[in-house]
């Protein structure tokens, strides 16, 4: 079933590619980014639905009564699990058909999501073979914490140096200078490394501007200034799940606990 | 933790209490599924499709799942990370001062 949905995907391509004609609605590289993203989201609601079946079986619960850890991951492994890796490959496939920010995007979909050293590896040097002028590097960035492991860290550092280096894009090159400020600021970092971070988590927070990497790289400073106990909470305005907008503020007169949670 | 939660908001529905979640889900398929499952019955702003990294936790300066502010009724915050039974204790206190 999978095998057939995916290389839909691709058989889909040269359709996509025809449909898009005149209008400039969504990419082609777009329109195939969603449609693996669909594909993967739909793999991992099943998995998601056969682990909870499986939980539910008295096989496995006799399992977990017993505390059979073997039994228990005997049982899991007959779970199909996601094919992350076997889309990824598709995906870095398929991108060969695209140029420029297309390629790019599609590139950084099969890095993101292959959870794959390999596929990662070769994602990146294709990206520092042609790709680091494009804006669409973003994507990537975002997800710089998929680097580090599959390049090493003096490849992962090379990867953003050459970023900072290359790009014209000012949030393209905010995250590569955020990525090399994390890098230096491991539990065992000693204050010279601490200070060269925050030197680059500066150049970051700078770069970013209006970006929501600001937000995040000025998040340690603001729950230190606002969110002390004693201090009005500052507001929050947004969206509930069903897209309703609140704000925290329209629980005044009330008590309330707020949570930061999420199921995953 | 939700078991808790659930049972804190229905016993405290008659009062001026609410509990207010930052949901960071991605998916809000999954989300729909697993509150219905779980009883979920309290409001949460949506933390949007980055999920953990979404604008609000990064905002917030969020590094650590569960994190939990506890505000008395002018908004103040009181007491940080209290879970189980202190977040009983804690929202019973809050609701004592009021008047």
């Amino acid at each position: 079933m999978r095998l057939i949905t995916t290389c839909t995907a691709a058989l889909l391509l040269p359709v996509l590619l025809a449909a898009q004609g005149g209008s400039k609605q969504q990419s082609p590289a777009d329109l195939l980014h969603a449609i693996f993203s669909a594909e993967l989201s739909k793999q991992n609601s099943a998995y998601r639905a056969a682990s909870t079946k499986l939980r539910q079986s008295d096989a496995y619960k006799q399992a977990v009564a017993a505390k059979d850890r073997a039994k228990m991951t005997e049982l899991r492994s007959t779970l199909e699990r996601p094919d992350t890796k076997g889309l990824a490959q598709k995906a870095m496939d398929a991108a060969g058909q695209f140029e420029g920010d297309g390629a790019v995007k599609i590139l950084s979909w099969a890095a993101i999501n292959g959870r794959d050293t390999d596929i990662v590896k070769a994602v990146a040097a294709q990206l520092q073979g042609k790709h680091m002028k494009s804006a669409a590097l973003v994507d990537l960035l975002e997800n710089g914490r998929v680097l580090s492991r599959p390049l090493g860290a003096e490849g992962a550092d090379a990867f953003l140096s050459q970023v900072i280096a290359e790009s014209p894009h000012d949030v393209v090159k905010a995250w590569a200078f955020y990525w090399k400020s994390i890098a230096f600021s491991g539990r065992d970092a000693s204050d010279d490394q601490l200070a060269k971070g925050a030197v680059l988590a500066a150049q970051a927070e700078k770069l970013a501007g209006n970006h929501w990497l600001g937000d995040k790289i000025r998040g340690p400073k603001f729950k230190a200034e606002k969110l002390q106990i004693g201090l009005v909470a500052p507001n929050i305005a947004g969206e509930d799940i069903d897209g309703v907008k609140f704000q925290l503020e329209d629980y005044r007169g009330k008590v309330v606990v707020l949570d930061f949670w999420g199921f995953w | 933790m939700i078991p808790h939660e659930r049972s804190l908001v229905e016993q405290m529905k008659d009062k001026p209490f609410a509990l207010i979640g930052i949901n960071s889900d991605k998916d809000k398929d999954y989300f729909h599924s697993k509150a219905k499952e779980m009883g979920v019955t309290w409001r949460s702003f949506w933390n949007g499709p980055r999920g953990t990294s979404g604008p609000i936790s990064s905002k917030w300066g969020v590094r650590g799942w569960p994190t939990i502010y506890v505000l008395d009724h002018k908004g103040v915050i009181r007491f940080t990370g209290t879970r189980g039974e202190k977040m009983t204790a804690a929202v019973e206190q809050l609701l004592g001062e009021i008047e």
